[in-house]
This record gives C-alpha cells, sequence and structure tokens, in this order.
C-alpha cells in the first residue's frame, strides 16, 4: 500500500540571533492510509516542528513531503491551498484556534466556502451532519466559543478539521488542556471518526497513555531526531532505546497495585543551541559507549518493524 | 497543641463567591484531616474547588471570597481566626507551598541564591554570609549540580525543573510541618516530573512533614499518596486510603474517574456510554452537585446533602445511594 503521507529527511534550521537553531535533524516517516500514527517526545524535541513542516505551516529548510505521491515542499502557495483541503490539523488550544468573534457556524462553514465544497442548503446540511458527527447539537451553530465549554470548543475545532473530509489529520495535542473525563470523550470521539471516514491521523503528544490509547504506531523523537520507531504495543512492552525505557517508566500508573522499577533521568536534554556531535542522548545515557559521542547512531532494523538508532 | 491529633484539620469549611450580585458557595462545607507525616492527594478536576481549599489553608484566599462557615486547625490554633501578620508567620514557619506556575514564584529581579538565603533569613537570624553558604548547600542538596554558579543565576535563566528544586530548597529552609504542593509539575516533561516527584518524597521522608498534594493525575496520586481526597465541584464526594480508592471505589463520580483513566502500561478500550457525558459544574444545587452527572441519582440526591459515611474503617463516602450503586469500578 501506498503511504497517504512521506516524509523523507525533513530538516528545520531556526535562526536564533546569529545562531541556527535545528529543531528537526533528518526525519523520515511514512503513515499508511487510516492508520494512526503516534509522534513523541519532551518538549523542544521537534514533533509539533515536524507537524507544521509537514501541513506546510513552516517552510522546512531541507526534505521532502509526499502527499499521495505529490511533493508539498515543491508547490506554490495556491497549489497547496487547494492541497489543504485534504491535509487539516487540530490544535492543542481551542481557545486559541477558534475565532472568538464567529459563530461556530461562520467557523465551521468557511472551510466549505474557500474549497468551494457547497453553499445554501448542501452546505447547511453539511454543517449539520458535521456537528452530529462530533457530537454537538446542529442547535450550537449559532453559539460563539465563549460560550462553549472546553471539551465543546474541541470538538468544533475537530468538526472544522473534518469537514472538507481530508484524508490526514495532524492533531497536536488535542487533549492537553481538557480534564481527565473529558479527555476520553474527546480520544474516543477521534478514533471513532477515524474508523468511520477512514482519515490518517499524526497524533502528536506527550501524554504517552493518550497515544497508547490511540495509536498503532509510535515514532519517539529526541533532540530533532526519531531516536525509536514502530508498532505501538511493541515500543510500550518492549522498548530498546535506553531513552524510550526511561521516558516510559517515568510515567505514573493509576494503579497502587503495579509496581515498577523506575529509571530516573540526570540532568535535562542539552541545548539546541549547543547539538552533541554524537548521540543526543549521550549525556544522560547509562549504556553510552565512547563511541557514541562521535557520530549519531543510524536507525536500524530491530525486526517486525521496529527501529532503534542507538550505537548500544 | 496535641502532636495525637491530626497535624492540619478542616472543620465544614464553606467559601463563597459573589456571581451576578448574589454569593454563591463554592466550597461546600468541606472537612478532611492530615496527620503527621502523611501524604495526602486532593484529587479532581477543574472547578472542583481543591486549589481553593488550599488557599483558604494558606490564608491566600482572594479579595472578593468570603469564609461563611468553618475552621482550619493547625496544630490545634484555628488559622482562619488569625491576624495577617500572624498568618505571615504560620505561612515562613509552619506551612510551605509549591505552586503550579513555578516562574510566578520566583522573583524574577533576584538570583535564585539570593531568595533561597532569604528564605533562611527569615526562619533563622543568619548573618547574609551565612546564610549565602546555607543557601548553596540546600541548592546542591535538591540536586543542583553546581549550586555556587547556579545561585547567581536568575529565574529565566534557568529550566521549569531546576526553578522547582530552587522552590524545593527554599521549602527546605523553612523545615515546614506542612508543605501544600499544587500540581507542582504542571507544564513539566515527564522525566523531569519523575525527578520533582523523588525529590519530593526524598524531603518528606527526611524532614517528616505532612504533605497535601493537588492534582488532577491519579498515577501520581497512586505512586506518591497514602489517603486520597475526592472532591467535585467543591464538595468531597469521597476520601479512603489510596489501595482502597482504586481496588474498591465507591462513589459514582470516583468510579467514573477510574474509568475514564488511560495507562500506559496497556492498552486501554473506550469505556461505554462515555460520549454522552456531560461536562458543564454546577454550584447551585442543595444536594449533591455530582448528581446532574450521576448514573446512580435518586430524586433525594437533588435536594438534600448526604452526610459521610464510613465504608470501612478510614473509608468515608457522601453519597445517598452507595448501597444501590453497583457501578463497575476498573477498566478490567
Amino acid at each position: 500500500m501506498e503511504p497517504v503521507i512521506r516524509i523523507e529527511n525533513l530538516q528545520k534550521a531556526f535562526h536564533e540571533g546569529r545562531a541556527l537553531i535545528w529543531a528537526v535533524n533528518g526525519v523520515s516517516l511514512d503513515i499508511y492510509p487510516g492508520e494512526a500514527v503516534g509522534l513523541v517526545g519532551e518538549s523542544g524535541c521537534g514533533k509539533t516542528t515536524t507537524a507544521r513542516c509537514l501541513l506546510r505551516l513552516l517552510e522546512p529548510t531541507k526534505g521532502r513531503v509526499l502527499f499521495q505521491g505529490t511533493d508539498l515542499t515543491a508547490l506554490k502557495s495556491r497549489q497547496m491551498r487547494t492541497q489543504r483541503r485534504h491535509l487539516q490539523m487540530v490544535f492543542q488550544d481551542p481557545n486559541s484556534s477558534l475565532n472568538p468573534r464567529f459563530s461556530i457556524r461562520r467557523t465551521l462553514a468557511e472551510p466549505l466556502h474557500l474549497h468551494g465544497l457547497g453553499s445554501g442548503k448542501t452546505a447547511q446540511a453539511r454543517l449539520e451532519e458535521t456537528m452530529t458527527r462530533v457530537n454537538l447539537e446542529p442547535q450550537m451553530l449559532g453559539r460563539y466559543p465563549h460560550q462553549l465549554s472546553g471539551g465543546q470548543k474541541q470538538r468544533v475545532g475537530i468538526a472544522r478539521a473534518i469537514i472538507t473530509e481530508p484524508r490526514f489529520v495532524a492533531l497536536d495535542e488535542p487533549t492537553s488542556s481538557l480534564d481527565m473525563s473529558i479527555r476520553i470523550q474527546v480520544l474516543s470521539l477521534l478514533q471513532r471518526l477515524q474508523q468511520q471516514l477512514g482519515m490518517a491521523y499524526l497524533f502528536i503528544s506527550h501524554d504517552l497513555s493518550a497515544v497508547r490509547f490511540l495509536c498503532s504506531r509510535i515514532f519517539v523523537m529526541y533532540l530533532g531526531r526519531v531516536i525509536e520507531a514502530g508498532p505501538a504495543d511493541e515500543i510500550f512492552d518492549h522498548p530498546t532505546h535506553p531513552y524510550t525505557q526511561a521516558l516510559l517508566s517515568a510515567i505514573p500508573i493509576p494503579d497502587p497495585k503495579t509496581r515498577r522499577t523506575r529509571i530516573l533521568l540526570e540532568g535535562e536534554p542539552p541545548s539546541l543551541f549547543n547539538l552533541p556531535k554524537g548521540c543526543g542522548f549521550y549525556d544522560r545515557c547509562r549504556n553510552r559507549k565512547p563511541s557514541c559521542a562521535l557520530e549519531p547512531p543510524a536507525l536500524r532494523d530491530a525486526g517486525g518493524g521496529h527501529f532503534v538508532a542507538c550505537g548500544e | 497543641m496535641t502532636q495525637n491529633g491530626p497535624l492540619l484539620s478542616i472543620r465544614s469549611l464553606s467559601v463563597s463567591f459573589p456571581r451576578r450580585g448574589q454569593r454563591v458557595q463554592i466550597l461546600d462545607r468541606v472537612s478532611f484531616d492530615v496527620s503527621h507525616g502523611e501524604i495526602v492527594g486532593l484529587v479532581g478536576e477543574s472547578g472542583s474547588g481543591k486549589t481553593l481549599s488550599s488557599l483558604a489553608v494558606t490564608g491566600f484566599l482572594p479579595r472578593s471570597a468570603r469564609v461563611e462557615d468553618g475552621e482550619v486547625y493547625l496544630d490545634g490554633a484555628n488559622l482562619l481566626a488569625l491576624s495577617p501578620e500572624e498568618m505571615t508567620k504560620v505561612r515562613g514557619r509552619k506551612i510551605a507551598l509549591i505552586f503550579q506556575s513555578v516562574r510566578s514564584a520566583l522573583n524574577p529581579m533576584m538570583r535564585v541564591g539570593d531568595q533561597v538565603a532569604r528564605a533562611i533569613r527569615i526562619q533563622k537570624n543568619a548573618r547574609p554570609k551565612e546564610a549565602h553558604q546555607e543557601a548553596i548547600a540546600l541548592l546542591s542538596q535538591v540536586g543542583i549540580s553546581d549550586a555556587a554558579k547556579r545561585a547567581r543565576a536568575y529565574p529565566h535563566q534557568l529550566s521549569g525543573g531546576m526553578c522547582q528544586r530552587v522552590l524545593v530548597a527554599m521549602m527546605l529552609a523553612c523545615r515546614p510541618s506542612l508543605l501544600i504542593a499544587d500540581e507542582p509539575t504542571t507544564g513539566l516533561d515527564v522525566t523531569i516530573q519523575a525527578q520533582i516527584f523523588e525529590l519530593i518524597r526524598d524531603v518528606q521522608r527526611e524532614t517528616g512533614a505532612s504533605i497535601l498534594l493537588i492534582t488532577h493525575d491519579l498515577g501520581v496520586v497512586a505512586e506518591t499518596c497514602q489517603r486520597v481526597i475526592v472532591m467535585y465541584a467543591g464538595q468531597i464526594m469521597e476520601a479512603a486510603p489510596v489501595d482502597l480508592l482504586f481496588g474498591a471505589p465507591t462513589h459514582p463520580y470516583t468510579q467514573m474517574l477510574l474509568r475514564s483513566v488511560l495507562r500506559v502500561d496497556r492498552r486501554v478500550k473506550p469505556p461505554e456510554g462515555v460520549t454522552a457525558l456531560r461536562e458543564e459544574v454546577t454550584y447551585a444545587i442543595q444536594g449533591c452537585r455530582f448528581a446532574p452527572r450521576c448514573p446512580a441519582a435518586l430524586p433525594v440526591c437533588w435536594e438534600q446533602r448526604p452526610e459521610p459515611e464510613d465504608v470501612t474503617l478510614g473509608h468515608a463516602v457522601i453519597c445517598h445511594n452507595w448501597r444501590g450503586n453497583h457501578g463497575t469500578c476498573h477498566q478490567d
């Protein structure tokens, strides 16, 4: 099967004063139709930058992004605009991603007008259908964001993303501002919509239990690079990279009967201003060897679709 | 001053706020204890009143708030009867606070070493130089490497995890008998969060302080606390030792919370019926404020506030229908 999204050796540098910061440093990943892929890692690892480059909300410094075989990075902005119908995004904070002066109707109708997907009665039918899909009453179309609760606002954000029937949706921490009983509702909704509409997801989150709930494959990033990738259950149950092991062991489990040995990491990730020459995790790694400091290890195949970038 | 009694005892505390020309009672008859050396978790979602309870204990209630009823005893003394000056002394010596917004808790214009030294000088009449030396010792005790150099940094030059360590060092300087930690790791990465909780547990073992840990993360509660108090919309729903709360939750709200919990060690199936839940919190209910969302609600629940009942010794539930409620409790 052809991937719906293929990222090839993506790199993104930002100017910070006179220095260059490499936020993403050679990421490659494929997303297949109807698949939910998790992109995880801690702040500053480059996961959000990767997603923004994928959708060309940021211009990649190097590398290619293919959508169903078309190189998005080579498109002119007008051509890119027509593709956006198929490539959508749900943002972290619905308070800042919904226009407070737009009614829900206007927020949802805008993508339909932009892409010429109907007006008048057909548009109205589509608005109502989409509202129902995200478990909101169609009567709420006349309301404004401040009249909605946090969970309802995020449902509007999801409705705006799916109303154009995209092939792919990037979800950037869509549940991190929600309470836990609301979080599971929104995640269940995303799961159901994916099954009904056959969309592919890139789910970006530092909330690994949410990733485990939604995703079938995951990519773990550290300091701008993918350091481990593979089927979600395989990585959650048998993490191989020392960073993934520490990351997973750090997450508290809501069950006092479960006791695990925690791998406590020393220190914090190195600054992006001063990237180490070798493996980015070298300073904090308990299995490090002198050779790890020389060059960053490449992803190697550990079998069963599981890839690890570790010199060990 | 009874060593045998609880260190902190909150009795029937009600706090109201003005809303549209009326007083709305946000905290409704909240009662709980924290014993000497105990780590108690206070959990709930947004609007549950968990932070408000801690503000009442520390005398930091906003001006618009009014204590309608109740007492807050620390070591037998009613804190609500103290003058602001007396309360300041209690905060410096007996109660320490760790807030969720780490950066706003530190003075951005002052080097972190000086801030810790100042806490030491308030605590005991140390000379500036001695206080500074002690501050550096405390900073390295909380795991800040190269403490002498880092002491000269301003908060913005340190990471969030580092700033939280500075706050823990300031707390150590005060040697408090009660530490209130309000979402102390919000905004920090999980590997840093694990470091901070390890540090807080170390500090607890070393100083024997009691800790009131306010959090929405049931994982943190399961791993850190001995006892848990569950709040919803300003009312306490259930209070139990950690293993009972997770193993035999009795209140429909606690059961709902545990059903919506996700785990990293196994794939959780979406719970049934969870998509239909309402989420608005209503304070204007005479009875149990969870009634509008409760699958086991009876007519009486709307009218009359249930009294606390003991399920077993040390496990209290505040629910009219806990005996008739057989909600499934866990995802397994």
